[in-house]
């Protein structure tokens, strides 16, 4: 079946079959950085943005997408030209293995949207879906921290 | 690529309630209705259809009158922050969305699906067995409404027939104003619960408590009221050595279930002790 929605700011049309999830359909579409851990939402490294909102795409379908906006790491940065989230991660050493990173920034990226100015409570609580298997979490939360001071 | 429904041959996208309907009585396949779909991952279900809900105007709050009307498709992130959920009966709504998950499944979850889940370990029913909820219902012999828990149980079998769609849950107004507090005791923020309490009441001129409601959830298979400890409280002035009598006494009253989150004595003896706290809880940061 046809889904047609918005990737990273660009109208897409995809052929999908009606049972394949949202991460395969992105990442078989170039897009790997959107990330499989645990396949089952508890871990986030799969984390996009549905709408502007964070969510664990291994747990959506892909054609609940259909006329949405998704935006994926890929989406709010590159190599050339980085996000100051992407950057800050980097300069405060927030990235380890490198593997639930994508998720993180994106859960930073919904949350600074919305409030620019976010406690440190703020903080765990909007990356609370973002396990890090590094246990990076303090360097997370300074990279966030020189952002918003 | 594997599918997360292998056998799925149809996603339909009803523009309303109706066309939903008229999906759900075909009756030829299986089915299954979709909202934040969370659980698709560890349920499988062999369905050859599936009805995207998604799209139906079912995602909001409002204030009547007699209820706070809650859609079906509210996400539980949309709940927890909304004013008048913050508000209502000492915010025990909110507490029972503030810990409910992590913030991507949040976004996901909906009011209406964690309620009818059917999980031993769904935050939500626990809050609203203590708000006397009742369930809007659409089917195609029109719109009604019902008692969430005709029988002090959250058991999806009372609350929906396979051939109707919950439109949402609506809370009488006169809880609003009573003390409430929901607790869940888990080994880690986003972490199922060991053992979830829920309380609500009010309170008379002289400290006396009127019209309890004391409900547990993850404890046994299923949410649950507790009576025995409503019957206790009800008329009595509201004190911490009253609190902990209550959750001695619920420690007694109650079977808990053993998983590999706790053994029956551990959830036994923390039934109390978060019955105890809730109450505790509801008393001192409630509104009379």
């Amino acid at each position: 079946m046809i889904v047609r929605f918005t990737l990273n700011q660009s109208s897409v049309q995809l052929d999908v079959h009606p049972g394949d999830r949202l991460i395969d359909v992105l990442r078989a579409n170039g897009l790997w950085g959107v990330k499989e851990g645990c396949g089952d939402g508890n871990c986030g490294a799969c984390v996009v943005l549905l709408d502007g909102k964070p969510v664990n795409s291994c747990l959506v379908l892909a054609p609940r997408v259909d006329g949405c906006s998704v935006v994926t790491i890929e989406g709010i940065g590159s190599p050339q030209a980085p996000h100051p989230i992407q950057s800050a991660f980097a300069e405060h050493g927030a990235v380890q293995c490198g593997f639930s990173t994508p998720g993180s920034i994106l859960s930073t990226y919904a949350l600074l949207s919305e409030n620019p100015h976010p406690s440190d409570d703020d903080i765990k609580r909007a990356l609370d879906g973002n396990l890090c298997r590094c246990t990076g979490y303090v360097k997370k939360i300074e990279a966030i921290r020189s952002l918003i001071d | 690529m594997a599918q997360l429904i292998p056998g799925l041959k149809e996603y339909a996208r009803p523009q309303s309630i109706d066309e939903a309907l008229g999906f759900l009585s075909r009756g030829d396949v299986e089915m299954k209705l979709y909202a934040g779909a969370t659980s698709l991952a560890f349920s499988r279900p062999a369905v050859e259809r599936v009805i995207d809900l998604t799209r139906l105007p079912l995602s909001h709050i409002e204030k009547t009158k007699e209820f706070l009307e809650i859609g079906a498709l509210t996400s539980i992130r949309d709940l927890e922050r909304h004013p008048l959920v913050q508000s209502f009966c000492g915010g025990i709504l909110r507490q029972a969305c503030d810990r409910l998950a992590s913030t991507p499944l949040r976004n996901l979850i909906t009011a209406g699906g964690n309620l009818l889940g059917g999980f031993p370990w769904s935050d939500l029913p626990v809050a609203l067995l203590t708000l006397d909820a009742e369930l809007r219902i659409a089917s195609t012999d029109g719109h009604s409404e019902r008692s969430m828990a005709p029988k002090g149980a959250v058991r999806r079998n009372d609350m929906i027939q396979p051939s109707e769609i919950l439109t949402g849950i609506r809370l009488p107004a006169d809880r609003a104003g009573y003390r409430g507090a929901f607790i869940k005791f888990s080994r880690t923020t986003v972490d199922f619960g060991i053992v979830t309490a829920a309380v609500s009441f009010g309170i008379d001129s002289g400290n006396r408590i009127s019209d309890p409601r004391i409900a547990c959830g993850c404890v046994t298979s299923e949410a649950m009221r507790i009576p025995q400890i409503e019957d206790l409280l009800s008329g009595q002035v509201a004190s911490d050595e009253l609190f902990e009598s209550a959750g001695r006494a619920a420690a007694g009253v109650i079977t808990p279930r053993a998983d590999t989150r706790a053994p029956e004595d551990y959830r036994r003896e923390m039934l109390g002790v978060t019955l105890t706290r809730a109450l505790a809880a509801a008393w001192k940061g409630g509104r009379a």
